[in-house]
């Protein structure tokens, strides 16, 4: 490969910086070549010299609150960093082995009180962790499967509709949306047919869509573009959508796009990361990227934003104009891209930095001891949303995505299932280790790739 | 008042587990016993549809320990309504719960709830009384999504678009920190929402002049790049962006780094340098445009290098 720090003048200038920082500025031209050999190989460690190296090429003066924290975020970030490039190859990898210990732990045994406050949350609970057992290529056994079907079959609310947060609790879209979810990763037909596809409709028909096209969350609950996310995920999956349910939803989607190009929670709130994922992949199951997004979104806007998000030292991704990076947009952020890429003309067309992004997720997500689970950014603990969606974000920037038309279910949501990928084998693009690859997963739905469509299809059978 | 104020005698509480009953269970949370004995008081008393007194204690107690708890919310919810309650007093226990944990914000819908209940029972709400809150909860969080949000909703509700004390608290924040996102996003939307039919050449004028002195401050802060971009680029503005080239040069002395002349370029913001590389294109300069992709690229925001080839690119193939 072509990468070396000889290759060209912005490379020679990136290996004096980091001669530099090791100090070692003194040294002949051979111990400079050996050291190259040596320590100097891959593109990820080449971006983190850049991520360092350009790191203060513009920089305002002015101190306010935001730059005020922008500097404590890239101290903590910087001193990973600089530590990282002294011990030189190899770059640090992903501990499966902790994060699946920890992800274990929560499967198998009972949660200690602390988890109360995720009472309403049990099925979000389930689906964080056993989608990131599944990227992380364990299976889960026969009896964690019944596990979840049992457990996630018991929210399910009979008397107004929906599946809740736990039991007793009231039907909620993002309940129904996690619950589903798990239902599909039990891979359980069994229990697949123990849900009451037609209530679900009428829950959603009757009490949760709305004139304007959009959704709320639950029976007197808040409407925004998660709600239409969830509500098009849940109905798509359990092929319960028709044209009446999606009637004017893409017009509403559209109305919450903002002059900065990303999409916000309802009309005229600030464009952010995680309603912009909800808008962009909701548009996704009405339509192929190519064709819907430029009908219903500014795209240059919406591209521009999106690669905005990207922060030069950090490498990270942030959810909002002047806020911080976080773990958790290397997928609310992070996913978008493929869309954006299979729309765009050219193929193989990178719009972001997939190693830099890395870089932030393996050196900065991970804890600095053993331990397992991933978090936000250095100086925050580990959790299991955290965990998830820095999964999913790092299993999205190592694969390619393709719209493969003649996966066509022919339904009105056929453009959801059309989803292929490759992992990506281009070194100038992204470093390949196997102790990183992560397992696919599906764009549109947050799930490895492959199981959406056996649900759809289980359905879609059983329909016919 | 506390649950020992009421007599409990007349119900049984449920047993409660938190994952399923059949032994077959994944995520079973271990209550405290005393979670245990609300909950298991609270579900009995939903499922006998009781709206009252002693209901309402436990839902604060809940609500409390589970922000999150949105059946318990809405259970509330009903309870206020059918006691009829003082639904200003019910704002003020919201406003207690907003301030003991800022990260709630299950919050902002309920108090929304509440203020539409007032007015359907032909209340007159003064939205006046909403503020203390807002500023506090802003000035602990300056860029708390959700107070932002209902504050966006509270201006539409009550149509206080004109209202002084918005443009006031914007400018406000934005004088504490030029970068609050949150602030920009804001201002636009009391300027520039869908709802004002009186978008003036003036208003125009003053907001662009506003944006460039907030520039100034800072070049390279995106907020009001955005928010002048968002005004530029809206068509029914009719706006010229290369007006703006005499300003962006101010951040971008671009014509020496161009020329590969002897004298040190001024570049001090890549967001001028990409308004810049959008006048050349428009003014048929297409070779003074990819040269500006290729400095973002290689140079001033090379995080950035895929997202300016790509603007490259397009030019090249246009
Ligand atoms: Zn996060």
């Amino acid at each position: 490969m072509a990468y070396g720090a000889t290759s060209g003048a912005a490379s020679v200038a990136k290996l004096d910086f980091l001669l530099n920082l090791i100090g070692k500025t003194d040294i002949s031209m051979m111990e400079r070549d050996n050291f190259v050999q040596d320590n100097y190989k891959s593109i990820n460690f080449d971006t983190l010299i850049e991520m360092l190296d350009k790191e203060t090429v513009l920089k305002d003066s002015l101190v306010t609150k935001t730059s005020i924290d922008q500097d404590n975020t890239e101290n903590l970030v910087r001193e990973i960093y600089e530590k990282v490039l002294e011990k030189g190859e190899p770059l640090p990898t992903l501990k499966k082995k902790a994060h699946l210990k920890f992800l274990n732990y929560v499967i198998s045994s009972p949660l200690p009180e602390g988890y109360t406050v995720l009472d309403a949350s049990h099925p979000w609970l389930i689906y964080w962790c056993c989608n990131s057992i599944k990227m992380l290529d364990q299976d889960l056994t026969l009896e964690t499967k019944r596990a979840i079907s049992n457990t996630v079959l018991s929210f399910v609310n009979t008397e107004t509709g929906g599946i809740g947060g736990g039991l007793n609790q009231l039907g909620h879209i993002a309940a129904t949306y996690a619950s589903v979810c798990s239902l599909a990763l039990s891979e359980d037909e069994e229990s697949w047919l123990k849900i009451d596809r037609k209530s679900i409709y009428n829950w959603i028909m009757n009490h949760l869509k709305q004139p304007d096209g959009s959704f709320i969350m639950s029976i007197g609950g808040e409407k925004d573009t998660r709600a239409v996310y969830c509500t098009l995920c849940v109905a798509s999956l359990l092929n319960i959508i028709t044209p009446e349910l999606i009637e004017n939803t893409a017009n509403w989607l559209s109305s919450c796009q903002t002059f900065e190009g990303g999409f916000a929670g309802t009309p005229q709130d600030e464009a952010h990361g995680g309603y912009t994922f909800c808008a962009v992949a909701s548009f996704c199951i009405l339509g192929e990227p190519s064709m819907i997004l430029p009908k219903y979104c500014n795209l240059d806007s919406l591209i521009r934003w999106t690669c905005m998000r990207q922060y030069q030292l950090e490498g990270g991704l942030s959810g909002r104009t002047n806020k911080l990076v976080d773990g958790c947009y290397s997928h609310w952020v992070g996913s978008i891209v493929p869309f954006l890429e299979m729309t765009i003309k050219g193929v193989n067309k990178e719009l972001i930095s997939r190693a830099a992004l890395q870089n932030y997720i393996l050196n900065c997500c991970q804890l600095e001891n053993e331990s397992g689970g991933l978090r936000d950014k250095p100086g925050k603990s580990v959790d299991f949303y955290h965990t998830n969606y820095v999964l999913c974000g790092l299993s999205i920037l190592q694969h390619k995505y393709f719209f493969n038309s003649n996966l066509d279910k022919g339904t009105i949501d056929s453009a959801a299932y059309c989803y292929n990928c490759n992992t990506i084998n281009n070194l100038n693009i992204i470093e390949i280790k196997s102790e990183n690859q992560l397992n696919s997963i599906d764009p549109i739905f947050g799930l490895p790739l492959g199981i959406a469509n056996s649900m759809k299809d289980f359905f879609v059978n059983l329909d016919s | 008042m506390e649950m020992d104020d009421f007599s409990w005698d007349d119900i049984e509480p449920c047993e409660i587990s938190s994952a399923g009953t059949s032994g077959v269970e994944i995520c079973n949370i271990q209550y405290s016993d005393e979670y245990k004995l609300v909950m298991g008081y609270l579900i009995k008393l939903m499922s006998l549809k009781e709206y009252s007194e002693r209901a309402l204690i436990l839902t604060d107690q809940v609500i409390k320990l589970v922000p999150a708890h949105y059946t318990i919310w809405q259970y509330r919810f009903d309870i206020i309504k059918f006691l009829k309650k003082d639904i200003l007093k019910e704002l003020e226990w919201c406003e207690r719960v907003a301030l003991e944990n800022q990260k709630n914000y299950q919050i902002w819908h309920y108090r929304q709830l509440l203020i539409e209940l007032y007015i359907n029972n032909n209340g007159k709400f003064k939205p006046e009384f909403e503020y203390p809150l807002i500023d506090t909860m802003i000035g602990e969080d300056n860029k708390n999504y959700h107070v932002w949000a209902y504050r966006k909703w509270l201006v539409e509700k009550f149509n206080l678009y004109a209202d002084q004390r918005e443009i006031f608290f914007i400018n406000e924040m934005l004088t504490k920190d030029i970068r609050n996102n949150s602030a920009w996003n804001h201002r636009f939307f009391i300027f520039f929402n869908n709802n004002n039919k009186e978008i003036t050449k003036n208003l125009i004028k003053q907001e662009i002049e506003f944006t460039k002195n907030a520039i100034d401050l800072a070049p390279q802060n995106p907020s009001p790049w955005n928010y002048l971009l968002g005004i530029y680029e809206n068509e029914k503005f009719n706006l010229n962006l290369k007006d703006l080239e005499p300003f962006l040069l101010k951040y971008s002395n671009i014509e020496e780094e161009l020329n590969d002349g002897k004298i040190e370029p001024l570049i001090i913001s890549t967001f001028s340098l990409e308004i810049l590389a959008k006048i050349y294109q428009l003014n048929n300069l297409s070779e003074k445009s990819i040269k500006i992709y290729n400095l973002l690229a290689d140079k001033y925001d090379p995080i950035r290098k895929n997202y300016w080839h790509y603007k490259r690119d397009n030019l090249i193939s246009i």
